[in-house]
């Protein structure tokens, strides 16, 4: 957030930080909101915490560096290349999602469901490596995605990546809401998260679905890594990391398998990333106080913000 | 409330969101009756069960247990104090061996800490032996010995009904709380229920509440019976009044034909 | 089941004296090199770290990814400890206990999220606590920060590591034995029911991660002054599958189990330590194949001593029926 600084014009200090501030709260706010989303909707149809989902992030970001970075060298139309890397990007993760739903997920469904968690941890581990070992260890810097203006509000200068970054976001938000609302696919895929057996008996084929389900997963993931990657360049191979632990918090704050309550945590991650640095001496003690949050907000209500508490029928 | 009463439901409502499944039921069950709790699918039977036995906390009214409000109490201390119950789809803990679910069921009321554990003291063993003989003791009784060492759920279905019971037992009960014991029985097997349920609270001592469908069962055995319908009570009579109530045989036996 | 008490005092006395035999002439002798004594040890620590993971995962059956935290708690206060309090070499026991008992506070802590929150939630809240205590060692100055601890005194050898080892099983054996044992075996199967059976649901589980993290920090401490550094990277991803793979790899809620696969996994890695990062390629798709085939682990819920059972009741049938046919009929 250094590189931020630059940008503001100080015409009136105070309320160029906070506007600065806001915007750098829907920004990031957003994007774990997307990422948080993708892995909450393999949660809710698929019935499995995806361990996996953070090297799916990573596998993106790699994908979005070197496919946007080859078509650099043929054009320069910023927004082409945004676009087409995306698609690109996106068809690669979809790819890794459904071979990993098919080979490490599905003859695990009538397991017991701690064995699928345990394989989604092994593949998220080979995914990383795999990414580590081809990519090697040395961080790359992300082309500049998004046309990099600024634009003025209140005297304030707000370069135009970041508002671009919250629109493209609450874009797909919208879109992905419509999916799921108004297109058959979606009404099975609700009907399928909420009860499989019932979802069999009106023909639904829920192995179809799932898949569907880690495809979007893969795509929203894949957004979420373009729109990080325009937020920040740099990145490594443990990307995912990271991305994986606040996509987990923001959803399972939310409730997880709840679309909203993944963009409502999100949203509430994004506020203590901006706020915990200014209030907190170390700014990394923001995942503690996100993980407290996190814990509060469990011992309270152990479904999360917006999940369904269901009892245990006796 | 009669002093006699060992357990007693004072104005008790349970709601899931709009579902009333208990609406206001008041009863008492004195001590050393078998008291059965009869009617329709869905009437808040099970119900009754849950919030007696502490799993789910009423939304209003009072449960007294020997004069003691016991609303609040959670299932562990419940059952480690006196009422113990089974389960309408049998809950045993399968991979254990018959023997090791009847020890679990000891745990309230071994006597000995961790550090008796560590070092093996004398109490946990004498704890130890203690338990496994008792265990042996219900086994025998309920006609189990031969599958102590075996795996519960390897057992055929009518064992594993007596085997709950049997871990039921094992908490040393006062009130125990039978949940359709004689689900998918023929006669001649309810027959040896009855026989069976009479005993255990003979020799044990007990009070017996029972859910049941049988007819056969609950007129048998049942010293007074309780109506419900649609988690209201209907009435509470000894099986005769019962059997001949008109409002009952309508909303109830009437169905069943 | 009285008569057999002198067997199993035989059969435990025996094994320790082979062992101890054994290690006294690997070591002493030099029958084999520095490495492979190295790995030995190895073996015997990681051994100590998946009997402690197991206490959860296994007996109690609750997907937990807390090791790392509780690891990196050992093994940093027994670090501390070493560095200004117990200097000298005598005191190892009293580091070793230290950095056990520390973990163990931490592990009664995180037993609270336990008692509401169920499966899924509980994986990410306890992933949530080892990240948090691996980011808060990066950041603690003290001890180095992001470089870690260096120049730990190396208290550790052969002798410790396998002495904590018959220690950890030890309290294992007796644990799992007694009635807390049998509740985290019947709250793995089913909770409510064991609640209506008089368990004691949170007892069991807050002794469950006491005994669970107690281990592990045992196994952090005996690891940092075995290696002699220590740093946060250690206690990340790579760690908490580390333990994952071992503790599948075995078997869940098995001692025998336990110990396999913290010895396959180990001379596995060792062997591969060539291929460098790629590794846990292998060892992220060896969990996976794990979970596919191999679902319940190598031993499942079954110990050696079983086996051994199992095939001496086999024999004895088959010398039953030779001599008595009508008797087996039974
Ligand atoms: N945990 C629960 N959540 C929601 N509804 C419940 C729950 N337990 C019971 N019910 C409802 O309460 C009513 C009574 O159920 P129950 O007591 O099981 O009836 P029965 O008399 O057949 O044993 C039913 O409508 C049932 O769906
Ligand atoms: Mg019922």
């Amino acid at each position: 957030m250094v590189g931020d600084i630059p940008y503001i014009i100080m015409k009136n200090k105070e309320t160029a930080l906070l506007l600065q501030q806001f915007v750098n709260f829907l920004q990031l706010g957003s994007i774990y909101a997307l990422a948080a989303i993708s892995f909450s909707m393999v949660y809710g149809i698929a019935g499995l915490v995806n361990f996996a989902h953070g090297s799916v992030f990573t596998i993106a970001m790699y994908l979005l560096f070197y496919v946007s970075t080859l078509l650099f060298k043929f054009t320069s139309a910023t927004w082409g290349v945004f676009v087409l890397s995306l698609m690109i990007a996106s068809l690669g993760t979809s790819i890794v999602a459904i071979l990993m739903e098919r080979i490490a997920y599905k003859p695990l469904r009538n397991a017991p469901p701690i064995s699928v968690v345990v394989s989604s941890v092994g593949v998220g581990m080979l995914l990383e490596y795999l990414a580590l070992n081809f990519a090697g260890s040395k961080a790359k810097r992300m082309p500049n995605l998004i046309p990099d203006v600024s634009i003025e509000i209140a005297g304030t200068t707000i370069p135009l990546f970041k508002i671009m970054i919250i629109v493209i976001a609450i874009i797909a938000m919208i879109i992905l809401s419509l999916l799921v609302r108004k297109t058959q696919l979606g009404v099975a895929m609700r009907a399928v998260s909420q009860d499989k057996t019932a979802a069999a008996f009106m023909g639904i084929d829920s192995n179809r679905v799932i898949t569907y389900s880690f495809i979007f997963g893969a795509v929203l993931a894949t957004i979420a890594a373009g729109l990080y990657g325009s937020a920040y360049a740099i990145f490594a191979y443990n990307v995912g990391d990271t991305i994986n632990w606040w996509s987990f918090i923001a959803a399972v704050l939310g409730g997880i398998g709840s679309i909203e309550g993944a963009v409502l945590g999100g949203f509430i991650l994004g506020a203590i990333n901006v706020i915990a640095p200014i209030v907190l001496p170390v700014s990394s003690y923001k995942d503690i106080v996100a993980f407290g949050v996190l814990i509060v907000v469990l011992l309270i209500k152990p479904t999360g913000l917006l999940g369904k508490s269901a009892a245990e029928k006796v | 409330m009669s002093n006699k009463a060992i357990v007693s439901f004072k104005n008790v409502c349970m709601y899931f969101g709009g579902v009333k499944a208990i609406d206001d039921i008041s009863f008492d069950v004195e001590k050393g009756q078998v008291f059965g709790i009869i009617g329709p699918n869905g009437a808040g039977k099970t119900t009754i069960f849950n919030v007696l036995s502490g799993i789910y906390k009423p939304t209003s009214g009072d449960i007294f247990f020997h004069d003691r409000r016991i609303n609040n109490l959670p299932p562990n201390y419940i059952t480690g104090n006196g009422i113990t119950r089974t389960f309408q789809n049998i809950r045993l803990f399968e991979g254990q061996t018959v023997l090791d679910n009847l020890k679990i069921a000891h745990y309230s009321h071994i006597r000995y800490g961790i550090m008796d554990v560590i070092f093996t003291s004398n109490r946990f063993k004498k704890e130890e032996k203690r338990i496994e003989e008792e265990s042996l003791a219900i086994l025998d009784f309920m006609n189990l010995t031969s599958s102590a060492e075996q795996k519960a759920g390897a057992l055929p279905y009518g064992a594993q009904r007596r085997i709950e019971i049997a871990r039921a037992l094992s908490c040393k009960p006062e009130v125990l709380l039978l949940d359709e014991p004689a689900a998918g029985m023929n006669p001649v097997e309810i027959d040896e229920l009855n026989q069976l349920i009479l005993k255990i609270r003979d020799h044990f001592n007990l009070t017996v509440l029972v859910v049941e469908h049988q007819m056969r069962l609950v007129m048998e055995i049942c010293n007074e019976i309780l109506v419900t319908n649609f988690g209201k009570k209907l009435t509470i009579g000894k099986p005769d009044e019962i059997k001949n109530n008109p409002q009952v045989l309508e909303a109830y036996l009437g169905k069943v034909k | 089941m009285i008569s057999k008490k002198k067997n199993n005092l035989l059969g435990d006395v025996i094994p320790v004296i082979i062992i101890a035999v054994i290690l006294i002439s690997l070591k002493e002798f030099k029958l084999v090199s520095t490495s492979r004594l190295l790995i030995l040890q190895y073996i015997g620590l990681y051994s100590i770290f998946v009997l402690g993971i197991n206490m959860v995962n296994g007996y109690l059956g609750i997907f937990s990814l807390a090791h790392a935290g509780f690891m990196a708690s050992g093994a940093y206060a027994a670090a501390i400890s070493s560095r200004y309090f117990f200097k000298e070499s005598w005191m190892f026991p009293l580091i070793l206990l230290f950095g056990g008992f520390v973990a163990m506070v931490i592990g009664l802590i995180m037993s609270i999220p336990s008692f509401k929150a169920k499966g899924d939630y509980l994986a990410i809240i306890t992933l949530g606590f080892s990240l948090i205590v691996q980011s808060f060692l990066q950041n603690w100055r003290f001890v180095g920060a992001s470089k870690g601890i260096n120049n730990v005194a190396k208290f550790t050898n052969i002798y410790w590591v396998f002495g904590c080892l018959l220690f950890a099983i030890f309290i294992v054996r007796k644990f799992i034995n007694s009635k807390y044992g049998r509740s985290l075996k019947a709250i793995r199967e089913d909770q409510v029911a064991s609640e209506l059976v008089s368990v004691d649901v949170k007892r069991a589980k807050t002794m469950a991660f006491a005994v669970s993290a107690f281990l592990i920090g045992i196994a952090g401490a005996l690891l940092v002054h075995l290696l002699g550094y220590t740093s946060p990277s250690a206690y990340g991803y790579t760690n908490i599958v580390d333990g994952l793979v071992m503790v599948y790899l075995g078997g869940m809620g098995s001692i025998t189990g336990s110990i396999v696969g913290a010895t396959l996994w180990q001379i596995l890695i060792q062997t591969l330590k060539s291929l460098g990062t790629w590794r846990w390629v292998v060892g992220g798709g060896l969990l996976c194949m794990i979970m596919i085939f191999l679902n319940n682990g190598l031993f499942g819920n079954k110990e050696l001593s079983d086996a051994i059972r199992a095939i001496r009741y086999y024999f004895s049938r088959i010398i039953l029926k030779k001599n008595s046919p009508e008797e087996t009929r039974k």
